[in-house]
């Protein structure tokens, strides 16, 4: 043992000086910082961590200290490049990558607060259509007592309500996370594409969002209010208005090879307008009806705008052939109050601008409804009697005048 | 009169030669920084193509290992010193070998026994105005010019 020792000792101790001798040659120094610098750039290009670029940087440092004495042979063997150009070109690199990498870990950051936050709302979603559900079932079995109908139907309408607040609250967190998702893509830099499974990916759950509002508008309770229809369209109004803001983010970074997400969302959202309009429509008309104002077929705006404009218009003709009697004028103050009091009121309100009516259209109603008014306003009846006291008093003067030249 | 015209020759002739007389531009510096490290062809042919130069090392083969030698070396290293000398020599070299760059030909001038059982992994560095020589045979280079050793 004690031999074997004796003899593999000097080895080591010799062994270290052979190295020594064979690194003292120029050519392998050269042939070293070359290899190191291009496995340093390969590092660079194949880091996916700032934290491997942190550790690249340390080597980039120790590998510019080691050869920086032998910078002049370098310069010579690599000649047009030089040692400096070549230490500094890796250190833009790195830099480069180090910014890029630090952006992807942001965008991943954020990507993956969103993903849960799409999770939690889609499940606390879900919980409210179940919820709801429930609660149209019973309102349907429930025919014993008008009381508890009465307080089924508010609950209803209050979980309908609920859950289009957090409808609401997921289209906030999706525009909020893609401001975010737009200040960190404001350099350069293209955005990095995620491959993420259907399960998380946001893409799908909004898809799944959609649809579920479809089924959710199609079954809707002939109880809810118009109101409730106005808000329901008001959150499909501005789910699609958010969602044509971050579409191209969005898919971008959640693009998926198998499922063209944007096509399916946009077909999606154009169903979910169309019947959330229809039902918007056939509330109010339903509402119109009760109330007994006849404003004939609408299903749109437009139709809707030109049908109170012949309603008001055919008022404001009849109004002009009465005279005294008008019987028009409670058709007036019935639409009067339908108006004013409810439909700018209550209804404009609660909608974005230009679903119900837009600006013109409402100071035109405006302007028709005060000619009509002008019109189809019935003489006050003191107003009558001191007319007629006048024609009867000036009938008397005319007569009592007649009788006094015949006696002259 | 004819002295007048040896005179005339004369004075042609010496104006002749100083117009012929061939441009020199003196303390060229030839060195080559780095060692050239080329792998010959199976034909025995060195391509420096870094350094534009090729010739065969069969003449220098037979030279070091004697007649109808074959062994081609894995590596032939070839440094130039700023005389424009080529010092070349391989793996199991004894010698370092120094050539005089003629027209078409590099002329042995110069062969330096530095390990008699040859170099172990031996590499040429220029160290102005020397050759210095590594090798693992040894502890400390030897230090050469085109008329030998210098410093060991």
């Amino acid at each position: 043992m004690k031999k074997l020792l004796y003899i593999i000792v000097p080895i080591l101790l010799i062994l270290p000086v052979a190295q020594v001798s064979a690194q003292n040659s120029d050519y392998e120094l050269v042939k070293d910082f070359n290899s190191k610098t291009e496995l340093i750039s390969h590092k660079i290009q194949n880091a996916i961590t700032t934290v491997q670029i942190q550790g690249i940087e340390a080597e980039l440092d120790s590998v510019e200290q080691k050869y920086a004495d032998h910078k002049e042979i370098i310069n010579h063997a690599i000649y047009p490049a030089t040692f400096n150009e070549e230490i500094e070109a890796l250190r833009a690199n790195l830099i480069t990558n180090e910014h890029r990498l630090y952006l992807i870990e942001n965008q991943r950051e954020q990507l993956f607060d969103l993903s849960n936050q799409v999770m939690a709302h889609r499940a606390e979603i879900n919980r409210m259509y179940a919820q709801v559900d429930s609660l149209n079932r019973e309102i349907e079995l429930s025919q014993a007592s008008e009381a508890r109908l009465s307080q089924l139907v508010q609950n209803y309408r209050n979980k309908v309500e609920q859950r289009d607040r957090l409808l609401f609250g997921m289209i906030d967190s999706l525009l909020f996370t893609h401001q975010k998702l737009q200040a960190t893509m404001s350099t350069e830099q293209s955005m990095e594409t995620y491959m993420i499974s259907d399960d998380s990916n946001p893409l799908a759950m909004i898809h799944q969002i959609i649809e579920q509002n479809i089924e959710a508008t199609h079954a809707n309770n002939a109880m809810l209010s118009v109101n409730d229809h106005l808000r329901m369209r008001s959150l499909q109004i501005q789910f699609e208005r958010t969602w044509d803001r971050t579409k191209d983010d969005f898919t971008d970074v959640y693009s998926n090879d198998d499922v063209d997400w944007g096509a399916q969302i946009d077909s999606a959202l154009k169903q979910w307008r169309m019947i959330a309009s229809k039902k918007m429509w056939d509330s109010v008309d339903q509402y119109l009806a009760q109330n007994e104002i006849d404003l004939g077929a609408f299903d749109n705006r437009l139709s809707f705008y030109q049908a109170m404009d012949s309603f008001i218009a055919e008022g404001y003709e009849i109004s002009k052939d009465e005279f005294l009697v008008s019987d028009s004028f409670q058709e007036f103050v019935e639409f009067e109050e339908f108006w004013n009091e409810t439909f700018k009121t209550k209804w404009i309100p609660k909608t974005p601008e230009g679903v119900l009516l837009s600006e013109d259209q409402i100071s035109t109603i405006d302007a028709a409804l005060t000619d009509w008014e002008e019109t189809a306003r019935p003489i006050h009846p003191m107003l009558a009697a001191i007319i007629a006291l006048a024609i009867v008093s000036l009938t008397g003067f005319i007569l009592v005048m007649a009788k006094a030249r015949k006696a002259r | 009169m004819k002295s007048v015209k040896i005179i005339f020759l004369i004075l042609v002739t010496a104006v002749g030669f100083s117009c012929t007389k061939s441009l020199v531009i003196e303390n060229v510096n030839y060195a080559q920084h780095v060692e050239s490290v080329v792998a010959p062809n199976q034909e025995g042919i060195v391509d420096d193509q870094r350094n534009n130069i090729r010739f065969t090392m069969l003449p220098l083969l037979e030279k070091e290992y004697g007649e109808n030698s074959t062994d081609l070396p894995e590596f032939v290293r070839i440094l130039r010193n700023s005389e424009g000398y080529y010092f070349i020599t391989a793996e199991d070299f004894k010698n370092v070998y120094v050539f005089e760059p003629k027209r078409g030909e590099l002329k042995l001038i110069k062969s330096i026994l530095l390990a008699e059982n040859g170099l172990e992994k031996p590499a040429l560095n220029w160290r102005a105005p020397y050759i210095e020589v590594v090798s693992f045979n040894s502890d400390t280079p030897a230090y050469l010019d085109e008329n030998g050793v210098i410093k060991k």
